[in-house]
């Protein structure tokens, strides 16, 4: 088997294969959403130590 | 060589056997899990605006008092946020009616902070009030 013959095969593996992965792709993207964890999203957008409280400490402190 | 074509099958399959998402995982399919997510989301973006809006004006007013204000509503919204989210991620019957209630708890804490807003003339982001005009969706579900 020569560099072509594996060229060619890698091809028509990936031609076969591609409909697997458009449907596995699919799946993968509209479970996404639900899939994450909200309440790590929602402890990025509220850290414990918000801005008011950094700007207390700072006006406090001069 | 002629391995070549046998590993790269191999390494086909391993691919969509162990990547493809399990058949039990949860879907997008619930629409009242959805909702609840989406307005749960929306009062945590509206918290951090205020938070923040609410820092700019104690900053530019010196005022520590002011920003304490702020600080107490937001650690009383932050845990409802939360509360709320953890309700979310497990999704039961048991869970259902505390996340509407925690919604409730995060919206009263988030209408002091706009009050607190409006008294210094400091700028409300619009998400504030569009996020306050979502909480009803849910608390109807608070018993």
């Amino acid at each position: 088997m020569n560099g072509e013959d594996v060229a060619k095969f890698a091809l028509q593996a990936a031609t076969a294969a591609w409909p697997a992965f458009a449907s596995w792709l699919s799946r993968a993207a509209s479970a996404a959403p639900s899939d994450d964890p909200i309440a790590r999203k929602l402890r990025e957008i509220l850290p414990e130590d918000g801005e008011s409280a950094r700007a207390a400490r700072v006006l406090r402190n001069g | 060589m002629k391995l070549v074509p046998l590993v790269f099958s191999a390494l086909l399959i391993l691919l969509f056997a162990c990547g493809t998402p399990p058949a039990n995982a949860p879907t997008a399919s619930d629409p009242a899990r959805e909702t609840a997510r989406s307005v749960v989301l929306v009062v945590a973006e509206a918290v951090h605006a205020a938070d923040s809006a609410c820092a700019a004006v104690a900053i530019t007013r010196r005022s520590p008092e002011l920003a304490d204000r702020c600080v107490v509503a937001y650690k009383v919204a932050r845990a409802a946020v939360l509360s709320a989210g953890s309700g979310i991620d497990a999704w039961d019957a048991a869970s259902r009616g505390a996340i509407a209630c925690s919604v409730v708890a995060a919206g009263r804490a988030l209408t002091a902070m706009h009050a607190v807003l409006r008294e210094f003339g400091g700028d409300i982001p619009a998400v504030i009030t569009d996020a306050l005009a979502l909480v009803p969706l849910l608390s109807g579900v608070c018993k």
